[in-house]
Order: C-alpha cells, then sequence, then structure tokens
C-alpha cells in the first residue's frame, strides 16, 4: 500500500517509517510540510497518508483541506498530540479519517490504520449511493 | 541506552535535529522577548519545542518530555493570549532550553537525564493555567463556554428528556481515542447544527427570495463538514441529515420558486432533527428520530423533480405540519418556524436569532480557540499553492564523506597539475604527430577546467550559513547584560556569508570570547554611557562579508576604547617591548599586544572574561585556520576586532618562487604584484633596506635570509619583489626566480616541530613531483617586523 508520511521532522518520519515498516508498509513516500506533500501527492497517488499538525510552510490542516477539494477519498490519519486533542474535530471537519496521538505503538497505528482503511471503504460505497439518487 | 527500542541512527538523526532546533529556538526567544506578541515568532518558537517533544515522546525520554511539555503549555498559553512573555517567563523558558540543551547532551554521551527543577516545571505549567489547580491541557478551557448554553436549553418549551422517551435511540459508545473528543464533538455539534440552522432560517425568512450562492456553498460546506464529523463517529442517522443540508446548499440557489417553498420548511424540520440529535449526544445518547419521508423528498425536490401530491405543502406549513405531512418526528409544541424557530435548538445565538440579519451564517460567537485557529490557518492554503514544490532540498551527509572526497580531490588537483605539467614538456620535446600532441594539450586544458569545477563544487559542500553561529549569541549577549548591568543590543549583519565548515567551528569560541571582551570591558556602564552623550544602550556589531576568497568577520563596539598609554605601559611591564621602540610604534602595532600570551589590562577581573589568557588563544584559534585577527580602536568611540579567514582551508592557488635552489609556495591572494625592482628603487633607511613603487616605500626582506637559508655573508641573488599584503601591511619579499601560478593542497607539516618558527604553514605537492613548503604570510610579515626592530636595536 502506497503511504505518503508528512512530517517536518525527519526523526519523526524516521519514527514512523520505523513502525509502518514493522506492520510491513514499505511502499512510504517522505514529504516534509503541506507544500511538499501536495506537490508529491498527485504522482504518487497515496493510498494512505499520515500528516502531522503543526509543519512550517503548510500545516497539517490547511494541506487536508487544501486535498479535499479534489480528492475526497484519499483517507487521510492526522497525527497530533495531546495538546492538539481539542482540535481534532476541526481536523475532521476538514476531512481527516482518523487521528492518532504520539506517541503511538505499532499495534495502536495498525488499529488505527485498519479502522481507517475499512471505514473509508464503507464511506465510499456510502457516498456513491447517496449521489446515485441525487444524479437520477 | 534504550530508547524505545529504536535504532541508534534515528536517535542520532534525532539528536542531531532536536541539536539544530535549539539553536535556533533560542534565538528567537531572544527576539520573542524583544516582541513578545510576533504571532509567527511564537509559533515557530512553539513548533521547534513541539517537534522534539514530539519525537522525544516516542523515544520514550520522559524527562526531556516533562520539560518539554510545560515550556509548550506556557508557549501556547502566551499564543492564546492567556499569558505574556515578560522577563520572567522568559528567564523561565531559557532556563527549559538550557536543561533540554543539556538532557541531549546526556543522551549522547549516554549518561543519565538531569530531571527539571520541580519549581521550574510548576512554574512553566502555571503560565497555561492562569487559574491554577487542575491538570489538564489548557485548551480544554476553550469548549466550555460552548457547553454552557446546554443550560438553557432546558428552559426551552420543550424539555429534551419528555421528547427522547419518544425517540428511538442507542447508548452512544464510542471507540478508545473517540471518546476523548466527546467533549469537543458536543461543543462543535451544538456549533455546527446552529450555523446550518441560522442559514436555513434565513433562507427561509427571506420572503421567497433565491438564497445568494456564497451562502449556499457555504451551507454546503457546513454539511460535508458536518457529514465527516458524524461518520467519524458513526452516527449514521446524523450522516443522512448533514447530507441532505450539503445536497441543499449545493443546489438550493438554483431552484425554481415552487420547489423552494416546499423544500424550506422540510429543511427547516431538518435542523431541529440535527439538534434533537444533538441533544442526544450530549446525553450520551445515539438517538435516531424517525425521517419518514421527509430526506428522499427534500432530494426529489432540490433535483427539480416533484414530490407527489399527498406530499405537497401549504403555504406557511409550520413544522408540525411538515413532520405530520412527511411522517417524521417532530419537536412537540413547536411554535411557527418564522417566529421563534431557535428556541429549540441550544445556541448561544438564541437571543440573536429572530433578527436573521445580525446572526448571519458567517459570523458567530464561536468558541475563541476555533475563531483564532480557523483564520490563520486557512490563510497559508493561498499563498501555498503558488509556491509548489518547494519541498525538502537538503539531505545531511556525514561530514567524514565530505572530508573524504575533499581529500580525493585534493588528489586529483596535484594529478592534473602533473598532468598539465608534462603537457608542457611534451610540447617541447617536439612531438612529430601535431595532432597527438594538441589533443593531449586540449585533453590537459578540459581535465583542467573540470577539475576546477570540481573542486569549486565539493568545497560548495562544505559551506555554511555563519547564521549557524551567530545564531547563538544574541542568547549570550541577553545573559552578559544580565550578568554586568549594561545595556546593550547585538546587531548582526551579513549572517547569510558562507563559509567552510572547518572555519565556523573554529570560530566559534574566539567570537565567544570576543563578544564577550566587547560586552565586559568594552561597553561602559548605561550612567556612564549617558555622561559621555551616548546612547544608554551599547551596540555590540557583529559583521561577516566576503571579500574576495576571504571572509571578514567584525565584533565592534561602541564602547570606551582602548588607551594606548595604558596598553603600552602594560606591554612594558611585561616586558613585550621597551620604551624606545613604544614612541615609534603606531596605535595598531600596541593595540595589539592584547593578542600577546598573559596580556590584561581589565583593572578588575571578571568572571566574565577571564583573565587576560582570553586573546591569545583568540589568536591561536584564528591562524589554525590560517585567519589573520586585527584590532582598532578609538577612546570614546569603541573597538573593532577584525578577523580576516579563507574561505576554505584545503586548496589555495599559490604562486611559485624559488629562493635560492629552494622552491616555495605563496598564497596568491596575499599577493599584490610582483616587480623587478631597478636599482634606484632600492634604497635603505636606518639599516632596513626598503623599494620605492610608485608612491609608497616598502619594507623590503630577503626570502633567504627569512627562511634561514643563508646563514652567513654568501648572498642569494634576488632580483624579483613580490609585494605581499594582508590587513593593509604591504611587504616586499625577494626571490630568485618566479615559476608560475599552481594550486596546492596543503598537507599539514607534523605538528610537533616548530613550523611556524620558519613561516611555513604546510607543504605541497608540485606539478613535477617535487614537494615545496608554503609560505605563512602571516608569520613572515612578524618575522619582517622582528628583523627590521632587531636590527633597529
Amino acid at each position: 500500500m502506497r503511504i505518503l508520511l508528512v512530517d517536518d521532522s525527519k526523526t519523526m518520519r524516521n519514527i514512523q517509517k520505523a513502525v509502518l515498516s514493522q506492520l510491513g508498509h514499505t511502499d512510504v513516500l517522505e514529504a516534509c510540510d503541506g507544500q511538499d506533500a501536495l506537490s508529491k501527492a498527485p504522482a504518487f497517488k497515496p493510498e494512505l497518508m499520515l500528516v502531522d499538525w503543526n509543519m512550517p510552510n503548510m500545516d497539517g490542516l490547511t494541506f487536508v483541506k487544501t486535498w479535499r477539494q479534489n480528492n475526497k477519498q484519499t483517507p487521510i490519519i492526522m497525527v497530533t498530540t495531546e495538546a492538539e486533542k481539542s482540535r481534532v474535530i476541526e481536523a475532521i471537519k476538514a476531512g481527516v479519517n482518523n487521528y492518532v496521538v504520539k506517541p503511538f505503538t505499532p499495534d495502536l497505528l495498525s488499529q488505527r490504520i485498519q479502522e481507517t482503511l475499512q471505514r473509508a471503504g464503507v464511506a465510499a460505497a456510502a457516498a456513491q449511493a447517496a449521489s446515485a439518487p441525487a444524479a437520477a | 541506552m534504550s530508547m524505545g527500542g529504536f535504532d541508534a541512527e534515528i536517535v542520532r538523526d534525532f539528536l542531531t535535529e532536536s541539536g539544530e532546533l535549539i539553536i535556533q529556538l533560542e534565538s528567537d526567544l531572544v527576539v520573542l522577548e524583544r516582541s513578545p506578541k510576533e504571532p509567527a515568532m511564537l509559533n515557530q518558537v512553539f513548533r521547534a519545542l513541539h517537534t522534539i517533544k514530539g519525537s522525544a515522546s516516542f523515544l520514550a525520554i520522559t524527562q526531556l518530555v516533562r520539560i518539554a511539555h510545560a515550556a509548550e503549555t506556557a508557549l501556547n498559553a502566551a499564543r492564546n493570549g492567556q499569558a505574556a512573555i515578560d522577563r520572567t517567563a522568559m528567564d523561565l523558558l531559557l532556563e527549559a532550553v538550557d536543561l533540554i540543551k543539556s538532557q541531549l547532551g546526556q543522551i549522547e554521551s549516554g549518561s543519565a537525564l538531569s530531571e527539571p527543577r520541580e519549581a521550574l516545571v510548576t512554574s512553566l505549567v502555571a503560565m497555561g493555567e492562569p487559574g491554577g489547580g487542575h491538570s489538564a491541557p489548557t485548551p480544554v478551557a476553550a469548549p466550555a463556554p460552548a457547553i454552557a448554553p446546554a443550560t438553557p436549553a432546558t428552559k426551552a418549551p420543550t424539555p429534551p428528556a419528555s421528547v427522547a422517551g419518544a425517540i428511538p435511540f442507542q447508548p452512544l459508545k464510542l471507540e478508545g481515542g473517540k471518546a476523548d473528543l466527546l467533549e469537543f464533538l458536543i461543543a462543535d455539534l451544538d456549533e455546527s447544527t446552529t450555523k446550518v440552522a441560522t442559514a436555513i432560517q434565513q433562507f427561509a425568512g427571506n420572503g421567497g427570495q433565491k438564497p445568494a450562492k456564497p451562502e449556499c456553498d457555504q451551507l454546503a460546506d457546513l454539511g460535508e463538514q458536518l457529514v465527516r464529523t458524524a461518520q467519524f463517529f458513526d452516527f449514521a442517522p446524523m450522516v443522512l441529515l448533514a447530507t441532505t443540508v450539503q445536497q441543499a446548499g449545493m443546489h438550493l440557489a438554483s431552484l425554481a420558486d415552487e420547489s423552494q417553498q416546499q423544500v424550506m420548511p422540510r429543511l427547516l424540520l431538518v435542523c431541529e432533527l440535527l439538534a434533537e440529535m444533538t441533544r442526544g449526544v450530549r446525553a450520551a445518547e445515539l438517538r435516531d428520530p424517525p425521517t419518514g419521508c421527509l430526506l428522499e423528498n427534500i432530494t426529489l425536490l432540490l433535483n427539480s423533480s416533484e414530490v407527489s401530491a399527498p406530499f405537497q405543502l401549504p403555504p406557511g406549513c409550520g413544522l408540525e405540519a411538515v413532520a405530520r405531512i412527511d411522517g417524521t418526528w417532530c419537536p412537540a409544541h413547536t411554535p411557527a418556524p418564522a417566529t421563534q424557530p431557535t428556541s429549540q435548538i441550544a445556541t448561544p445565538a438564541a437571543s440573536a436569532a429572530p433578527a436573521p440579519v445580525a446572526a448571519s451564517v458567517t459570523v458567530e460567537p464561536t468558541p475563541p480557540e476555533s475563531a483564532s485557529q480557523a483564520g490563520p490557518a486557512s490563510k497559508p492554503d493561498a499563498s501555498g499553492a503558488g509556491k509548489q514544490g518547494s519541498g525538502e532540498n537538503t539531505i545531511r551527509v556525514d561530514v567524514s564523506r565530505l572530508e573524504a572526497l575533499m581529500n580525493l580531490v585534493g588528489e586529483l588537483v596535484l594529478q592534473k597539475n602533473r598532468v598539465s605539467a608534462l603537457t608542457r614538456r611534451a610540447q617541447m620535446l617536439e612531438c612529430s604527430d601535431a595532432d597527438f600532441s594538441e589533443a593531449i594539450t586540449l585533453t590537459a586544458g578540459a581535465l583542467d577546467r573540470v577539475t576546477g569545477e570540481i573542486q569549486t563544487a565539493v568545497m560548495r559542500t562544505r559551506l555554511q550559513p555563519l547564521d549557524k553561529l551567530f545564531g547563538r549569541y544574541p542568547r549570550l549577549i541577553r545573559d552578559l547584560a544580565g550578568k554586568t548591568g549594561k545595556k546593550m543590543r547585538l546587531v548582526i549583519e551579513g549572517g547569510d556569508t558562507e563559509v567552510d565548515k572547518s572555519v565556523i567551528e573554529e570560530l566559534g569560541d574566539p567570537l565567544v570570547h570576543l563578544l564577550r571582551n566587547s560586552a565586559d570591558h568594552g561597553l561602559e556602564m548605561p550612567e556612564d554611557r549617558a555622561k559621555s552623550g551616548k546612547d544608554e544602550t551599547g551596540t555590540i556589531t557583529l559583521r561577516a562579508s566576503h571579500e574576495g576568497s576571504h571572509v571578514r568577520v567584525q565584533v565592534a563596539d561602541d564602547g570606551r576604547g582602548l588607551l594606548r598609554d595604558r596598553i603600552a605601559k602594560k606591554a612594558v611591564e611585561r616586558g613585550l617591548t621597551t620604551d624606545e621602540k613604544i614612541a615609534a610604534m603606531t596605535d595598531r602595532e600596541i593595540f595589539n599586544f592584547i593578542f600577546e600570551a598573559g596580556f590584561s589590562t581589565a583593572e578588575k577581573v571578571s568572571d566574565l572574561s577571564g583573565r587576560g589568557v582570553g586573546m591569545d588563544v583568540v589568536r591561536t584559534n584564528i591562524q589554525k585556520v590560517k585567519g589573520e585577527i586585527e584590532l582598532s580602536s578609538e577612546p570614546g568611540r569603541g573597538t573593532t576586532v577584525t578577523i580576516i579567514i579563507p574561505l576554505t582551508v584545503a586548496i589555495l592557488p599559490a604562486m611559485m618562487v624559488g629562493v635560492g635552489r629552494e622552491i616555495y609556495a605563496i598564497p596568491l591572494t596575499n599577493i599584490l604584484e610582483i616587480v623587478r625592482p631597478q636599482a634606484d628603487q632600492l634604497h635603505t633607511i636606518g639599516e632596513h633596506a626598503v623599494m620605492r613603487l610608485r608612491e609608497t616605500v616598502l619594507p623590503l626582506v630577503s626570502a633567504a635570509e627569512v627562511m634561514e637559508l643563508v646563514s652567513g655573508p654568501e648572498m642569494v641573488e634576488e632580483p624579483f619583489a613580490v609585494v605581499l599584503s594582508m590587513n593593509d601591511r604591504k611587504i616586499g619579499l625577494m626571490v630568485s626566480k618566479l615559476i608560475g601560478q599552481q594550486e596546492v593542497v596543503i598537507k599539514p607539516l607534523d605538528e610537533s616541530q616548530p613550523a611556524s618558527k620558519r613561516a611555513v604553514s604546510g607543504a605541497t605537492v608540485r606539478d613535477d613531483g617535487g614537494v615545496s613548503l608554503i609560505i605563512d604570510v602571516a608569520e613572515l610579515m612578524r618575522r619582517a617586523e622582528t628583523l627590521h626592530h632587531a636590527s633597529a636595536a
């Protein structure tokens, strides 16, 4: 599965990459901020994105909003900290599908990824069903 | 040390990254102290701490996380305007940063981590909690006012509890992480459903006018956000309602009047249903009020289809009637929609709602937190789109690899020189094959060019902006100001000047020393400054610029300056010179005694600048990177120390000269010109040989003599004068032969040998394969001076 990892800290990316590879995900592309992610994502066509919130140039929330304008489906997991939890709803409204609070264990991330993918599948089906009568 | 099971490389990356962030953080904090409300700077500082903390928490470095979290809490409060960054706060923050810095060092060295001082953590955290008391993270405070309006809702004509009994519901069950979000969710649902209701009421109360496009777009956005929220929490019934709202936003503006009339009352009912569900969430219930044909009918109408006859709404139809016709749940005792619809909805804007003009869709009393953040967050959007692909374009490379590369390039340059030399010989050998000879010449030329480019490119990889170094100093000056009780500011100019990495390393300590000297000895106390008509705040300027292949770094203060007599007296006392010589010396020569070992004029020894063991160490450090240091001063006006260092220290263009039978390399940068003086240009003043060159008179030294090639009276013929300059001083060096220009790769001499005694900075391999010594111009000049002084004495 192609995963786009967006975080400004190289350490954080390495850690998350290590966790992802423990989970068997090795097709991971890194981006260092929202802008970088916007430039890399279209070609990479990620099937999942892990997005940090606090980043220079373009933060995670802005990135998600921008990305969602044209890409409704790509599952996005927001990586937040305890302090940012109060704003998670904001991210959800912007279109993230799930969130995970740092620091997370491989188990937790794995669980969140599965949840997210499953729900994204369900949501996609529901969206199709909902738009079908509207289109008629 | 086990770091949460992550490998050593991740820990190393963490240390490098955090180290860089900390340096930036320190200088940003000092900037922040001057303009404490600068949001960009606050954010930058916050982000840096946040990044360090985030990584540290993964690596399970609890001691570091603890202090970083405390500092972050304080900064977050400052960001939200809850706390001010005053001097006390800044002291706390800087202490926290210092601690993190030493913790990073401890991780690197594998020693035990220091725990943060309890009082420090408490004070920082207290900044984040003006009330003090609860231990939850600060932002929790924000949603509180949004929950408050829940109470007025119970005063509404329909107590939710009585209705809830009629509504099917499931207990609200949220998995792990989602349960944590409940209170934020409630606040948001209150806000969002209110916004949706306000918008729809406004459309409905518009007297049949078509809703405007922007408002409709906003409604669609609100609907979409609500859909996402509901999906996230698996509130299936709410997803359907919210989707309907979204579709309404997309289609309302283009809808025919009849459809509008049919759809508006239904949308108002949707608002009621949403409000009911929100109340359910607050009561930890997932309520699913029956919606009958409501949503289907709305979808039909929005797609410009007609609803069948039984579902046609009569004009002026109230909510209750709509609910009956479509077969939905209905809020009991619902008043007419146009007059008091909001009473059903838990809204902070309840009182404002009957006047729809005031309660527009966009402006709502939102919790301060989300209001302040939604604005700035959406801004970078526009500017960001333009700067596509400005991604990460740097990589970290182990320095040892660059050094290895540099060494190889050095070898390559030597071999290239050799090829050039062989080519010249081949030309002289009158090769019978002219084409072949020319091909060799061309190839040698191309090799020469490419090698030059490689060399520059490799050298560039080692260049770093001086800001990396300068960034540490604002903090230093701040601390010095605190310790000395003086007022001072640091002005940094030319921080983007790039120099070789090794130069940065060697420059660090000397600059600290010079800055301390300026702060401690150079600048006067504010009262004294005021008395002499100066600004009470002293200025220390740290300036960097390129000067050819050298970098000039200056530390200048506008303090009291040096007193020639006092230094001269001290120099004589120390036995560095004699009274007679003093008289003939320029100010500069005298000031530069400061750089001699054990020289100090400070009347009281302070713990800041030490005991005068500094300046000679400074000079030694600078000379290590082939640099020169000079000092100039004006009494009452200040002192300026100028350091001139070569950009790189490994390869330098040089002129090869013959002295007797030896061949020496002279760094080209120090050569102004080479002349062949005529007899009438050569003079002696006293016992000094001098040369008249155009309008000036230059001291002359014989290379053979300085390099101690000749011990007796036998003379080496030296017809050429190489005019050398360094730091505005010029001398003529007499040599026997000019050989030509060459790039020389410096091979250090054995450090145990007293190389400087011979004014030699290293050795190099020549293009003919022989070995030459490289003349150390700075040392040569000093030797020339002592020779002159010695002969004068």
